[in-house]
């Protein structure tokens, strides 16, 4: 056999091929199991592997509303913290955006006593939120008793509208909206007061020292509901 | 995620061992037959391709040139497979035992991978031309018959030679496929874990193939276990069969650890980690330390004990610095992957991590000193003189041999060339 070359030699040397024949039963049969596993038992996991799963998001609006108010003296500024602590709401609910309104009007009793300056500020740190959001308006300021607006979007890419997401699972798109990071920390409106003084301040007892400056706050909260 | 830098190492583990093997059969003196020769050669290029394959893919797909990194992370794959048939064809027992066929069988396996190559080139890399799951097949079943041969050749059941040559068989199945063997189960109890290993998706077929050709591997290393079972309960127990026996034992672990996993991930290809999506944090930790580990670090590894305790490279004076400078390299960079691993699961701080490192250096270059010199002094030879029928004497030219290297240096070049050229026309890959 020695001389023999054929590229058969190893299979059927020394056993006549009943090593070979075996081997070739246990993976024919074997692999015939596999392919029964594959298509039949498994062929729905199969399927929806190929099949790029849709979900759909929408959303569960609330608000909630509070004030407060604040004497502030001449020339200096106080600072307003607000946390989520303050809303005492529970954690599956996500901040959406929290607005602010300040007012305030003309206190002294003075005759024609002008309305005071009020500049307020949110800076942006110290609280998660979507800070580079185009439409947050941090800062404003009046000196005749307007109202002001102030917006913080704190949740990103929430609009409240409902919609299609396609492929990754529920988990992916359940975590990506149960975010609680976004609304931590404490976020800071600054009311700085500069008054203006009455014509008649330079007569005793009629000078405008203060203003009484007063934060309503309205926070919406959301909640995700996600069906595939 | 750890899997990165574990990729990273691994591909770097394989580039010195392939790079450095080439150095030492180019560079060797002592005589060695000639499928012997072939096969280092082949192996040294094995390492090669699969150091780009998962140097590559240590990027990851975050990246611009992320067709680059799936192309030519498929393409070095389907030349691995190529010459892994090629490799089963004449080592440990040529199959092919002339020149004639030694010719042809180079040809057509050529021809094979460059048509695979470009069909995924002209169609998409998930096409059912394009798969590699073919290799197991083909070498699984080589190696598994030759086991048999060897392990079961009655009259010779305590002959060194006639068991070395089913030992390298074994070692060389679980070089190949010793990370999926760590899935056994899941193939018969149809576990996610194991029919959702590696899938492209998008072609049923496609996946059906490479499936398949992880099914063929479980069967080969049950064949084995059954086959080193008797042979224990024989009393002729080896130490490839406590090799056998712990992979297949962590099969075990491992389907207790992923049995409950529900995976969705859809697409990607071989180990870009899509398949551990659904994983929670432990179950990604054990896939971590069991097949990336096997597919990075054992393969290399076992890869050099290969080389030197079968003679594929013999080491003499010539050589002999090249050698140790080979096992040091991989033993370090081995080690600092382990390390890797270790931080992956307990947090070090940077000064405990290089402490521990340098300590474990220190103790694998002492095992180097220690055992280097027995790996390579007495290599382990055929049983060309009880069965010499099976090992033919072919003679080859000095220029045969360098044509080989030739031939992987212009396809590997080639590769990287058409993956460049495919990024830059921004082609789907899919599509």
């Amino acid at each position: 056999m020695a001389d023999d070359q054929s590229i058969g030699f190893l299979f059927k040397e020394d056993d006549s091929g009943r090593k070979f024949a075996l081997l070739s039963t246990i993976i024919v049969v074997g692999l015939a199991f596999h392919g029964y596993m594959f298509f039949v038992v498994k062929e729905n996991d199969i399927q929806n592997k190929y099949t790029i799963p849709s979900f759909s998001i929408d959303f569960e609006e609330t608000t909630v509303q509070d004030s407060d108010s604040l004497l502030i003296g001449n020339g200096e500024t106080e600072v307003y913290s607000f946390s989520r602590e303050l809303i005492g709401v529970n954690s599956s609910s996500m901040l959406a955006r929290i607005t602010f309104t300040i007012t305030y009007e003309e206190t002294s009793g003075q005759l024609a006593d002008p309305c005071d300056e009020v500049l307020v500020n949110i800076p942006p740190n110290g609280f998660v939120a979507d800070w580079q959001n185009a439409a947050n308006k941090l800062s404003d300021s009046s000196d005749d008793c307007e109202t002001m607006t102030l917006t913080v979007f704190v949740y990103p890419g929430y609009n409240g509208e409902a919609m299609t997401e396609q492929g990754q699972s529920k988990e992916y798109w359940e975590t990506m909206w149960t975010n609680g990071t976004y609304g931590s920390g404490v976020l800071s409106l600054e009311i700085s007061v500069d008054t203006n003084q009455p014509p008649g301040s330079i007569l005793p007892g009629a000078n405008d020292d203060n203003e009484e400056i007063n934060v309503q706050w309205e926070v919406t909260l959301f909640e995700a509901n996600i069906e595939r | 995620m750890a899997v990165d830098g574990l990729l990273a190492v691994g591909g770097i583990l394989s580039l010195a061992l392939g790079v450095s093997g080439l150095i030492l059969v180019n560079t060797q003196k002592l005589e060695v037959i000639w499928n012997k020769r072939f096969a280092a050669q082949l192996l040294c290029w094995i390492f090669i391709c699969k150091g780009v394959s998962n140097g590559v893919r240590s990027i990851g797909y975050e990246t611009d040139v992320w067709r680059i990194v799936l192309y030519s992370g498929h393409f070095a794959d389907q030349i691995f497979s190529g010459l892994m048939m090629m490799l089963a064809l004449i080592f440990p027992v040529p199959i092919l035992r002339t020149k004639k066929q030694f010719k042809i069988g180079i040809s057509v396996l050529l021809i094979y991978t460059i048509i695979s190559m470009g069909s995924v080139v002209f169609f998409a890399v998930n096409n059912p031309l394009a798969g590699v799951g073919d290799g197991y097949i083909v070498c699984g079943f080589i190696w598994t018959m030759v086991y048999l041969k060897f392990r079961f050749m009655e009259g010779h059941e305590d002959n060194k030679e006639i068991l070395g040559v089913s030992d390298v068989a074994i070692l060389l199945i679980i070089l190949v496929i010793g990370h999926i063997l760590f899935r056994w189960i899941g193939m018969f109890t149809g576990s996610d874990y194991f029919y959702f290993m590696d899938l492209y998706g998008g072609n049923v077929i496609s996946d059906y193939l490479w499936s398949m050709g992880l099914a063929a591997a479980v069967l080969f290393g049950l064949i084995i276990l059954v086959g080193e079972i008797y042979q224990a309960s024989k009393g002729r127990i080896r130490v490839t069969s406590y090799v056998i026996f712990i992979y297949m034992a962590i099969g075990f672990l491992t389907h207790i650890m992923l049995s409950g996993a529900k995976l969705t991930g859809s697409g990607g290809g071989t180990l870009t980690g899509t398949e551990l999506d659904g994983l929670t944090t432990w179950q990604s930790i054990w896939t971590e330390i069991t097949s990336s580990v096997h597919f990075t670090m054992m393969r290399p590894i076992l890869g050099l004990y290969i080389f030197f305790h079968y003679g594929l490279i013999r080491i003499s004076e010539d050589n002999e610095q090249v050698g140790k400078t080979m096992a040091i390299v991989l033993i370090v960079v081995a080690t600092s992957a382990l390390l890797e691993i270790v931080q992956s699961l307990i947090p070090l701080t940077e000064m405990l991590s290089a402490g521990i490192l340098g300590i474990a250096i220190a103790f694998g270059i002492g095992w180097e000193e220690r055992s280097f010199q027995s790996l390579i002094s007495n290599p382990l030879r055929f049983p060309i003189r009880v069965k010499g029928s099976y090992f033919p004497e072919l003679d080859f030219d000095r220029s045969e041999f360098q044509a080989v290297n030739k031939m992987m240096s212009i396809l590997i070049g080639f590769m990287i060339g058409v993956a460049c050229v495919l990024h830059l026309s921004g082609v789907n890959p899919y599509a």
